[in-house]
């Protein structure tokens, strides 16, 4: 049966999402973008932090108490301390509090254009180290103070799930916001035919391309400090000093088979500037490539093959 | 009115509008029921048994028709094809045969003046397009089809 293209796109998650499907049935795959985008509404809800009602909201709001979760909080949180403990704290899902002192305590569409005087909580991060796990109960207990952000990690490994689930029908891929998830590649092709952007583009800007690669069954994730701003301040809280993070990257995008552990080493890089993050890329063996100021790609050395 | 309702794999409760007039009971239940079906449905079965151990993340449902239901003309209740759920996707993609195991019953269930769902949850609401998706244009393999980039 031939082949046929489905796509769609809708908002969630703050973020743009994008859905490609190869499949020969036209209703069956409408079915199966429909319930993608379903999905995402379903993960907003519950993870998102602008929202009193969302489980994660309900679970931060309850300090110093065990907490009953669902399978899908639970996991996303294990999956955030997991990935803390692997960079060494340098992606840190706990940073809530200093961001929200860093001016960003709303929506981003939002926030106010106008600058403002940036300063974070100018105390050291890291309270995932006290977060307790209590596996039968399936209950999670946050110290006083420590609140969970999934912001990043649950977009990413919630297109993970999308495209897990879109990879029944056939080749897809997922765009979340510029962060990328493929299941299998599309016929007659070795993956799908995807780029690393520069820096500073705007969101309707078609942007110039730094690096193209073909992506097949793994994830592209790129923190930067280009977008999300406002003010002088960006999104990205080093949580060794509780303030934005002063580094020389201005994107780092990291290609992982496991959306969460894409996610984590992204921004783990990207606050540890160029030379520190470059060596931890490098060790933890995995493709990266990060962009300066001025727009020049440093690459580590997993990611030449990959580069077309 | 609160309804429990239990398919394979999940159960869900149906928050129904009282009425003074039984045949509208009558009849929001069954359309209570339909709709909630798909809703739980329209959130992927094995998505849920997945993510949830079975139990549907849509504890509440309700429906928002285009056309006012004021008369209370329903629609014949379409044959629901059971869910299978249970498959694990992300364990292994390919073990799991598109369709015939994992039916998408939307297109079967959904009456035609359907045009949104909105769904309730303990975690807030959303509202679900209901609207076909047309098929696109096969891309060209020869430029990227997606840009990697800062969170947008």
């Amino acid at each position: 049966m031939k082949q046929q293209w489905h796509s769609h796109s809708f908002r969630a998650m703050g973020s743009r999402i994008s859905l490609w499907l190869e499949y020969e049935n036209d209703d069956e795959a409408c079915g199966a973008l429909r319930q993608t985008e379903a999905m995402f509404a379903v993960a907003e809800t519950r993870l998102t932090r602008f929202s009193d009602t969302s489980e994660l909201s309900r679970l931060n709001q309850r300090p110093e108490q065990w907490v009953p979760v669902s399978n899908v909080l639970w996991g996303m949180a294990g999956l955030a301390v997991a990935r803390a403990q692997e960079t060494n704290g340098l992606f840190d899902p706990t940073t809530l509090p200093a961001l929200e002192a860093a001016g960003y305590g709303r929506s981003f569409e939002l926030l106010p254009a106008q600058p403002i005087l940036p300063s974070g909580s100018g105390e050291p991060c890291g309270g995932w180290r006290q977060i307790r796990f209590n596996r039968e109960q399936q209950a999670i207990w946050l110290p006083e103070g420590v609140r969970l952000d999934m912001g990043g990690i649950g977009k990413g490994v919630t297109a993970q799930q999308a495209a897990s689930f879109l990879s029944q029908w056939g080749a897809c891929l997922v765009d979340a916001g510029g962060d990328l998830v493929a299941g299998d590649g599309p016929t007659g092709n070795v993956g799908w035919p995807v780029a690393i952007s520069a820096p500073w583009s705007q969101p309707d800007e078609t942007p110039r391309d730094l690096l193209r690669l073909w992506l097949r069954n793994g994830t592209l994730a790129t923190s930067g400090v280009d977008y999300r701003r406002w003010g002088n301040a960006h999104h990205l809280i080093d949580p060794r000093t509780g303030r934005p993070a002063e580094t020389d990257v201005i994107t780092a995008s990291v290609l992982a088979a496991d959306a969460s552990r894409a996610e984590a080493w992204a921004t783990a890089a990207l606050i540890a500037g160029l030379d520190d993050g470059l060596e931890m890329l490098e060790a933890a063996e995995l493709p990266a490539a990060l962009v300066d100021e001025r727009q020049r790609v440093y690459m580590t050395e997993k990611m030449y093959p990959l580069v077309m | 009115m609160k309804i429990t309702m239990s398919m394979k794999n999940m159960s869900m409760r149906v928050i129904m509008i009282k009425s003074r007039k039984p045949k509208r009971n009558l009849g929001m239940l069954k359309l209570g029921v339909a709709v909630s079906s798909m809703a739980a449905t329209w959130l992927g079965t094995n998505w849920l048994a997945q993510q949830d151990g079975g139990m549907a993340v849509a504890e509440t449902a309700v429906f928002t028709p285009q056309q006012p239901t004021n008369s209370f003309n329903l629609p014949p209740i379409p044959t629901i094809v059971a869910p299978t759920g249970g498959t694990a996707p992300q364990q292994d993609r390919r073990s799991v045969a598109p369709t015939t195991q994992n039916p998408v019953i939307i297109p079967t269930i959904a009456a035609p003046h359907l045009q949104q769902l909105q769904v309730t949850t303990q975690d807030g609401s959303f509202t679900l397009d209901l609207s076909p998706i047309p098929a696109a244009q096969a891309p060209v393999f020869n430029q990227p089809i997606a840009r990697s980039r800062s969170s947008r």
